[in-house]
């Protein structure tokens, strides 16, 4: 068994459902102990149901940040999953309102957190992976805001991989990954972008969060977790 | 016959034989090519309970490959780990680098590649194809113009293999940053002070950490067609 992560605390922000629910799973697996938090207490305990004793922090990242530390003396592994797409137009479409959004919901949940857990991750030497797309890397018709709001999530890692060193900051981005209510062409036409001709788990999302976390020399690191889908750096 | 077969090039030192080690404790039955450094490698193979393999991938990839099907059965996934290491090629003087040199290089790092890729689809029913490049074929090196080129072509054939290979094999290339193998005992105390200073984690990387990226690509069905930089944060590309 794994037991690598034994003694260590981490936290998943959006950890309840799909990839975030997959990773807390995984981070469990590896002998952490885990902290999911989501909006819905209804699906944190659901979560909490099927992975195992992970501590569920009823939460809304863009505003109740300082909660998510209330139950913690310390922090080693911080996962910033939340985050959506609450809107799909083209960019004429979108209003700056929905920008803002966007931007709330994707990037900064993400830096408010990522502020908020310093003091814990600076004491552990701990680390970081943010959980951006593989839009963020090659934008696809995703909506402009949310595909910039990846890239700009996926730029600030790079950012604080020099900045807040020793604390490692990584990136994953993930393809494809059927995780809410996609029709069946949504799914044809998203396996169809994929080298791999089908979409991913969240299981093999967390696999590589789970390596990104234990490889002590990744820092800076996107990492693709997409099929093939997008080639770029 | 269950137990998956890896072939890591350039296994006898080095990431290779941290690669040797890691992939045989995770249960691969691992054969370790070498192609002078026989004392070397059958140390490793012994050690990782599995077998060293002679082969030279610059002209004898296919014979290595069907040697390892022939003493371990299959194939599963293929480590290309060998490269030339010549301390005259690392050289901010153009006119030293020699036509030999240019051929020498690319013919081993990136022509070897290939061909031990080209092998490894022809026996492999499903599997993994790992290439070793480095962040100089991101950002250039002035001092290794012969071997970014090298390492560059790496990437690019790693993307197109992808793209071939879909979806039965899954090819990735790891861009590694400063290892501490072999190369590091050439730098001064100083050097080596002032590389690792550029370095946000503030060291060399380990070969066995190089050794995990590897296994993560092994295991992993929807990672295909990319780069992984493993380098401390130093290039941030």
């Amino acid at each position: 068994m794994d037991n690598s992560l034994a003694g260590k605390t981490a936290l998943v922000t959006g950890g309840s459902r799909g990839i975030g629910k997959a990773i807390a799973r995984a981070l469990y697996g590896a002998g952490a102990r885990v902290l999911i938090a989501a909006r819905e207490p209804k699906s944190l305990i659901r979560a909490a149901k099927d992975i195992g004793e992970v501590i569920c922090v009823p939460a809304d990242v863009r505003k109740d940040v300082k909660k998510l530390f209330r139950y913690v003396d310390r922090l080693d592994v911080l996962v910033n999953n939340a985050g959506g797409m609450e809107h799909r137009r083209g960019f004429e479409e979108t209003g700056l309102a929905a920008w803002k959004s966007t931007f709330e919901l994707n990037l900064f949940s993400a830096v408010e957190v990522t502020r908020a857990a310093l003091p814990h991750l600076r004491k552990s030497r701990g680390c970081i992976v943010n959980i951006a797309s593989d839009v963020g890397r090659r934008p696809f018709g995703m909506g402009p805001d949310y595909c910039a709001a990846k890239a700009a999530l996926i730029n600030l890692t790079r950012y604080l991989a020099a900045e807040l060193a020793p604390i490692r900051v990584n990136a994953v981005c993930p393809g494809p990954v059927v995780t809410g209510p996609w029709g069946r062409e949504a799914v044809r036409k998203a396996a169809a972008r994929t080298l791999a001709g089908r979409t991913g788990t969240p299981e093999e999302v967390a696999s590589a969060v789970l390596f990104a976390v234990k490889c002590g020399y990744l820092n800076g690191a996107v990492c693709g977790v997409d099929g093939g889908a997008v080639r770029t750096p | 016959m269950r137990t998956k077969v890896a072939l890591v090039t350039g296994g006898s030192r080095g990431i290779g034989a941290a690669i040797a080690r890691t992939f045989s404790e995770a249960g691969y039955r691992v054969a370790v090519n070498y192609r002078s450094s026989r004392r070397d490698a059958e140390a490793v193979a012994k050690r990782v309970g599995g077998v060293a393999v002679k082969g030279d991938v610059r002209g004898g990839a296919d014979a290595l490959v069907a040697e390892v099907v022939k003493k371990l059965g299959r194939l599963d996934v293929l480590v290309n780990n060998a490269g030339v290491a010549d301390p005259q090629a690392w050289t901010g003087d153009l006119e030293a680098v020699t036509d030999e040199m240019w051929h020498r290089i690319l013919d081993t790092d990136l022509g070897g590649t290939f061909r031990c890729c080209r092998a490894a689809a022809r026996v492999m029913k499903k599997g993994k194809i790992i290439n070793v490049t480095s962040i100089p074929a991101l950002l250039g090196e002035r001092e290794g113009i012969v071997y970014s080129t090298a390492k560059a072509g790496v990437l690019g054939m790693t993307k197109s293999l992808a793209m071939l290979l879909a979806p039965r094999i899954q090819v990735n290339c790891m861009a590694l940053g400063s290892i501490e193998t072999g190369w590091a005992e050439w730098l001064s105390p100083a050097m080596r002070r002032s590389y690792a200073s550029a370095i946000p984690v503030g060291r060399f990387g380990r070969p066995e950490e190089a050794a995990e990226l590897a296994l993560f690509l092994a295991g992993n069905d929807w990672v295909t067609g990319q780069t992984y930089v493993l380098d401390g944060g130093e290039s941030r590309v």
